[in-house]
């Protein structure tokens, strides 16, 4: 009987059985073409950022003190081709009250490297996040914050995403 | 020294959504021979967790924090090389699709001889040999003759120990079983929790099991640990924890379990969705759930405290009872208002014992 190792029927990098597979490794898709990476190759640069369309938008302007922001943040491909962009993190997008991103003066725990936000041919991705009104402060503590007029802002995580219009802000007013 | 020590382990993921944290500062210990349950929602993390102990996870997760520590030895800091000799060896897993963790296209016993191989000094009759007495000591009948048997010529519960075979191809000294009877019916789940529970009788391997079935915990753990959104939140022994649980997304689990003779319409459940880990509630994560939320939950996040002395969890023995909630810091103006009804049924005469808190160290 043929064992385990003398088939090159699959793919085996080592002989643990435990060992997790490789990624990327049996997709089936070898032969087929990688049509998101062609169109990375051809595509200038400049082009890549002004394909994605950024808008972020709350479900109402006005909100009672402590009511709950649902805020909606939309990117969009405008071109009938994939689309591939750089970003500073794996962390690929961002959003932030008054400059608090992700609503914490908490720094979180994300890597420094850098990573791709992809997107189909004219893809639209949406997502969505509750804000309470309240703000991180310390590990484990929030604040509620105090009426106001406050920004919202949602942004592709680079450091040049204002610039390259990769970025969108909305108001909202806290009323007592 | 316990033989597993995880501290702080922080797992996350990264999806166009956000970053997901799906295991999120959790710490515990297993010592040998200690069955200890990981219970909690479809979603809490509990099988992030476990395969972080193994170093399995894949892209586009990782491990960004924390320690886990076998024998003394930061899993962490291994080389590939090191961690393949530990795998297998010392630390093994049973997955919960057994139907998935064999390869189709080999026969079992081969399957289960390449793990002994794998990690031994051994000859292919010696292999094949050990095989078979694995396949014996799970409970497969006329194991010489199952040996050369396809995984589709196995029912789904001989699957299952097949795949237990494999975990203990090397005696390892720690079993981590993923849902290990899940999609089985119950009698072949009944055989397979009595196989463990022989295997952690008979030898001195601890057992780490994640399942959502707290009925399978109470038969077979010694401790419980409770996940919920990637925390633990809450710890104890497993007839502590179903005698007098703390927290209220433990009594709520424990609310759900079908009683036959329940005269209720309707079965129990937490309310409301579990929470996204993108982008989880303020303060503590089971606020938005729990029916004695106040304010002050939404504003902070409660450590994991001794339920009595409120020291918090690491500076505390492994078989003292701990809870994340604010109720034991003293931050709860109302308090839990729970009952526990424990119901024993002898010779056909039921007696019930009541239990009433109202208010935090308030006697029964």
């Amino acid at each position: 009987m043929k064992r385990i190792y003398d088939s090159t029927a699959l793919e085996r990098t080592d002989d643990d059985p435990f060992a997790p597979e490789r990624s990327g490794g049996d997709d089936g898709g070898s032969r087929a073409i990688d049509w998101a990476a062609v169109s990375h190759a051809f595509a200038p640069r400049a082009l890549r950022h002004r394909a994605i369309a950024v808008s972020v938008s709350t479900d109402e302007r006005r909100y009672a003190h402590g009511e709950p922001v649902e805020i909606t943040v939309e990117f969009r491909n405008r071109l009938p081709f994939p689309i591939r962009i750089r970003t500073d993190s794996p962390e690929r997008w961002h959003w932030t009250v008054d400059g608090h991103r992700n609503a914490s003066q908490v720094p979180r725990m994300v890597p420094d490297r850098p990573a791709a936000f992809s997107f189909g041919r004219n893809e639209r991705k949406r997502f969505r996040r509750r804000w309470p009104q309240r703000i991180q402060v310390a590990d484990d503590e929030w604040e509620l914050v105090d009426p106001g007029s406050y920004v919202i802002d949602a942004r592709v995580t680079r450091d040049d995403a204002s610039d390259r219009g990769l970025a969108a802000r909305s108001e909202i007013e806290i009323v007592d | 020294m316990a033989l597993l020590e995880v501290e702080d382990l922080t797992v996350q993921f990264y999806t166009d959504d956000g970053v997901v944290r799906a295991v999120d500062g959790i710490s515990y210990e297993i010592r040998a021979g200690e069955t200890v349950g990981l219970v909690g929602e479809s979603g809490a993390g509990k099988s992030v967790a476990s395969l972080a102990l193994l170093r399995l996870i894949r892209s586009p997760g990782e491990i960004v924090g924390g320690q886990i520590r076998f024998d003394g030895r930061n899993l962490l800091e291994c080389t590939d090389r090191e961690l393949r000799d530990l795998r297998g060896n010392d630390i093994a897993m049973v997955f919960q699709d057994a139907d998935a963790a064999l390869n189709p296209v080999y026969t079992v016993g081969e399957q289960i001889a390449e793990a002994v191989r794998a990690h031994g000094d051994v000859t292919d009759a010696e292999a094949r040999d050990r095989a078979i007495a694995l396949l014996e000591r799970v409970g497969i009948p006329e194991p010489a003759t199952r040996y050369a048997d396809y995984p589709h010529e196995f029912s789904g519960g001989m699957q299952q120990r097949v795949v237990i075979a494999m975990a203990l191809a090397c005696d390892p000294a720690l079993l981590v079983c993923d849902e290990p009877t899940t999609g089985l019916d119950v009698t072949v789940q009944a055989g397979i929790l009595e196989l463990l529970a022989e295997l952690a009788r008979e030898s001195d391997t601890a057992i780490q099991l994640v399942t959502h079935d707290l009925g399978i915990v109470a038969e077979l753990c010694d401790r419980v640990l409770v996940q919920y959104a990637g925390e633990i939140v809450e710890r104890a022994p497993v007839e502590e924890l179903y005698y007098d649980p703390k927290h209220p997304y433990t009594v709520g689990l424990l609310a759900s379990i079908p009683r036959l003779g329940a005269d209720s319409d309707r079965l129990a459940t937490v309310p409301g969705p579990t929470p996204s880990l993108v982008d989880p509630p303020t303060g503590c994560r089971f606020h938005p759930r729990c029916p004695y939320a106040e304010p002050a939950c939404a504003r902070r996040h409660p450590p994991l405290v001794e339920t009595d002395s409120e020291t918090p969890a690491a500076d505390d023995d492994p078989g003292a009872h701990l809870a994340a909630c604010l109720e034991y810091t003293g931050d709860l103006e109302d308090g839990l208002d729970y009952e526990v009804l424990v119901r024993n049924e002898t010779d056909g005469e039921s007696h019930e014992r009541e239990r009433e808190r109202t208010e935090r160290g308030e006697p029964e």
